[in-house]
């Protein structure tokens, strides 16, 4: 109960001073009091949608309360908080369909980006080729290929390094659709004495690298390809290239008649500097 | 300190746009290339709307578009990386159901995080006894650091994840130095400790780190020790039962929190529980490698940093040292350099307490140097600290080489 004087002095009830209450300190409390049942009747539907709005709104405006009372004019800051009230609240009473959050999902690759894309090899002549600098001892490496999506056709995809073949790479049926690897393993022996021993082969499967080695590095000749033309089995590739020793001679692409350096873009049908997702390592790569 | 003691007073005119502005710059110059985790461990790279970002995204693209209407819930379960991100979540589930793009949505609760986290820097600085131009630099230096762009530049999109260290150590040094005093009453204080403490819990949980450094400040000073000491016992307890309350809520509604066994709760457990067998602790102490830290903040402001951590007020000294062992800790049980920050808004205190220091000696020998050699100084951290915009992911690789495959 106010009780503030013509002279604007307080009264005084029961031995206690009474302040007024003036208009741009209730204001902010009577939003919050409005907001809070609305929050809740606009989420009723979903107790856990409620609660993260109650609790979420709450803070964020009891903060901005704050946070305004030190900084701006009584006015301002009433008129803030209501632009707070205003954005938060209607958010509450929003129900989008489902197909809006499927239609945003995360993806492996998109055919059409130019940042993250995959390829299918089109006919059993093709080959991708990567250059990866290897360290420490060389036991235990696999060779790792990073599909874009399931796939359970008829295609095999098959892999070498160093000129040697390793065999067909297999992946698990009940693999994680997220993080989808074909796998070989890869025999020490083919990985020791890189230095010593460039790969001496067929042409389809030595990458015909012009970067001089230092003698320090030691680099792997991973060629992968499939036995059949098929565009379901999809590997992943990238543009960015900022972390390869080798700059742009990290990924190949063979035509089926000579070495491109870099990947296909399958959208355009250019060879671009980029990235195979093909690697040389001891486990899984994305988790 | 209390309220409209110096530390309150207003920011230069020119330092908040010129942080935006940095955050803005830093933002622009990695979007224009390809973000950090392509070139670091492309097995981790998605798309989200046409953009490249982190795998780790994933605990968030779910629950974003369900806070923002979408229903049924497609994440599964509510986790500890949900929970402790419950405010970031909810600022970017708000801007969704406006923007209808999940990218952007968390994008821009995290630069808008940046901003406020070096806004924050300079009144925390401040608090801790920083001079003005001393914290001014401490708020540059924060919003150009590397230790905000790992997350976000590699395109984590983990909203608000590390900038809520400085509004939490602010939001709750300042109720500690009597912003909400009345008389001899301490439940205001109380109350706004308690919720400053279970704000901070819901951004990304670095109470793990103020609450330590706020016992640590009030043994140190001498100042209404008692009422202090009350204030902070009874906002723990506050906290305590407003969490308690918040994840029974959730246990009711039908969603318990899934455990996690990174949860701090979890690994303080298993500290104390291991403790008592031999060699634990050692190991742990072991673990710790001074060469994370400065793989993330990079040596040469690291080293600035402490140097001027040591030449800091009471406050400084402490906080600072007590951060920087719980982040050494943290980095020994996690055994990855980027998780060695918890010291960063003290480390950039220190920093621009040590810049000022310099240029005070420069301003003795000539009276227009000490200005020039702190705007120098400075410069060079922020350069030395963001050669990745350049084309050196030397850094970079440094920071996130549990990521970090040779390719």
């Amino acid at each position: 109960m106010a009780c503030a004087t013509n002279a604007g002095r307080f009264a005084k009830m029961g031995g206690r001073e009474i302040r007024p209450v003036s208009w741009e300190s209730a204001a902010p409390t009577a939003i919050l009091l409005v907001s809070l049942p609305a929050i809740a009747l606009g989420t009723r539907a979903d107790a856990v949608r409620a609660l993260w709005h109650v609790v979420g709104f709450g803070m964020v405006y009891v903060i901005a309360w704050w946070a305004l009372t030190r900084t701006v004019s009584p006015a301002a800051r009433l008129l803030c908080l209501a632009a707070v009230a205003a954005v938060c609240v209607p958010a509450a009473w929003a129900k989008l369909p489902p197909t809006v959050a499927k239609s945003q999902r995360m993806q492996n690759s998109d055919s059409e980006s130019d940042l993250l894309w995959s390829f299918g090899f089109q006919h059993s002549t093709q080959r991708i080729g990567r250059a990866q600098p290897l360290v420490g001892a060389v036991e235990g490496y696999e060779v790792h290929v990073r599909l874009a999506a399931p796939y359970a056709g008829p295609a095999r995809l098959f892999a070498a390094v160093n000129g040697v073949e390793v065999g067909q790479l297999s992946w698990p049926a009940d693999e994680d659709t997220d993080q989808i690897e074909a796998v070989a393993a890869v025999p020490a022996a083919v990985l020791s004495g890189l230095n010593t021993r460039p790969p001496q082969a067929r042409p389809a499967l030595a990458l015909p690298l012009t970067r001089r080695l230092d003698d320090a590095d030691r680099i792997a000749h991973i060629v992968v390809w499939a036995d059949r033309a098929s565009s379901d089995l999809r590997i992943v590739a990238q543009r960015a290239l900022g972390g390869t020793t080798l700059g742009q001679e990290n990924s190949w692409f063979y035509s089926g008649e000579r070495w491109y350096a870099g990947v296909l873009h399958a959208a355009t049908g250019t060879v671009r500097p980029g990235l195979w997702h093909v690697f040389l390592a001891r486990g899984h790569v994305g988790r | 300190m209390s309220r409209g003691a110096p530390q309150d007073a207003a920011a230069p005119r020119w330092l908040y746009p010129v942080l935006a502005l940095l955050t803005a710059i830093g933002a622009a110059a990695r979007l224009a290339h390809d973000p950090w985790i392509a070139h670091q461990a492309p097995a981790y790279a998605r798309l989200l709307e046409g953009q490249l970002i982190m795998r780790d995204t994933a605990d968030f693209h779910g629950i974003v578009p369900f806070v923002a209407g979408a229903t049924p819930f497609a994440g599964g379960h509510i986790g500890m990386e949900h929970y402790r991100a419950w405010l970031p979540v909810y600022g970017a589930g708000v801007v969704y159901f406006w923007t209808r793009d999940l990218y952007w949505s968390m994008a821009l609760i995290d630069l808008v995080s940046v901003w406020l986290g070096a806004v924050c820097m300079y009144r925390l600085a401040r608090r801790l006894g920083v001079s003005s131009a001393g914290s001014a630099i401490a708020a540059v230096l924060t919003a150009a650091s590397p230790v905000y762009a790992s997350v976000i530049w590699m395109q984590q999109i983990h909203g608000a994840n590390t900038a809520s260290l400085v509004w939490g150590s602010y939001a709750a040094l300042l109720v500690l130095d009597g912003e909400f005093d009345s008389g001899r009453a301490v439940w205001r204080s109380t109350a706004a400790m308690g919720l400053a403490l279970f704000g901070t819990s819901l951004l990304y949980n670095y109470v793990w780190v103020v609450v330590p450094c706020l016992f640590a400040v009030v043994a140190v000073e001498g100042t209404r020790r008692r009422a202090r000491l009350l204030i902070l016992l009874l906002g723990v307890l506050g906290y305590a039962g407003l969490t308690i309350a918040t994840r029974r809520a959730l246990t009711l509604a039908g969603w318990p929190l899934f455990p996690q066994d990174s949860d701090p709760e979890r690994r303080v457990l298993r500290l104390l529980q291991g403790a008592g067998e031999s060699g634990a602790l050692v190991a742990v102490v072991k673990g710790m490698d001074p060469r994370h830290m400065a793989s993330v903040f990079h040596p040469l402001p690291l080293l600035v940093g402490i140097a001027g951590m040591c030449l800091g007020t009471a406050r400084l000294r402490v906080a600072g040292a007590l951060s920087t062992v719980l982040a050494a800790y943290q980095g020994a049980l996690a055994d990855v350099p980027w998780a060695v920050i918890n010291n960063y808004p003290f480390v950039y205190a220190g920093t621009g307490v040590a810049i000022v220091s310099i240029a005070s000696l420069a301003r003795q020998a000539r009276p227009r140097a000490g200005l020039w050699a702190a705007c120098a100084l400075t410069a060079l951290l922020v350069a030395v600290a963001n050669v990745d915009v350049v084309g050196d992911y030397s850094l970079v690789r440094g920071a996130w080489i549990w990521l970090h495959a040779p390719i």
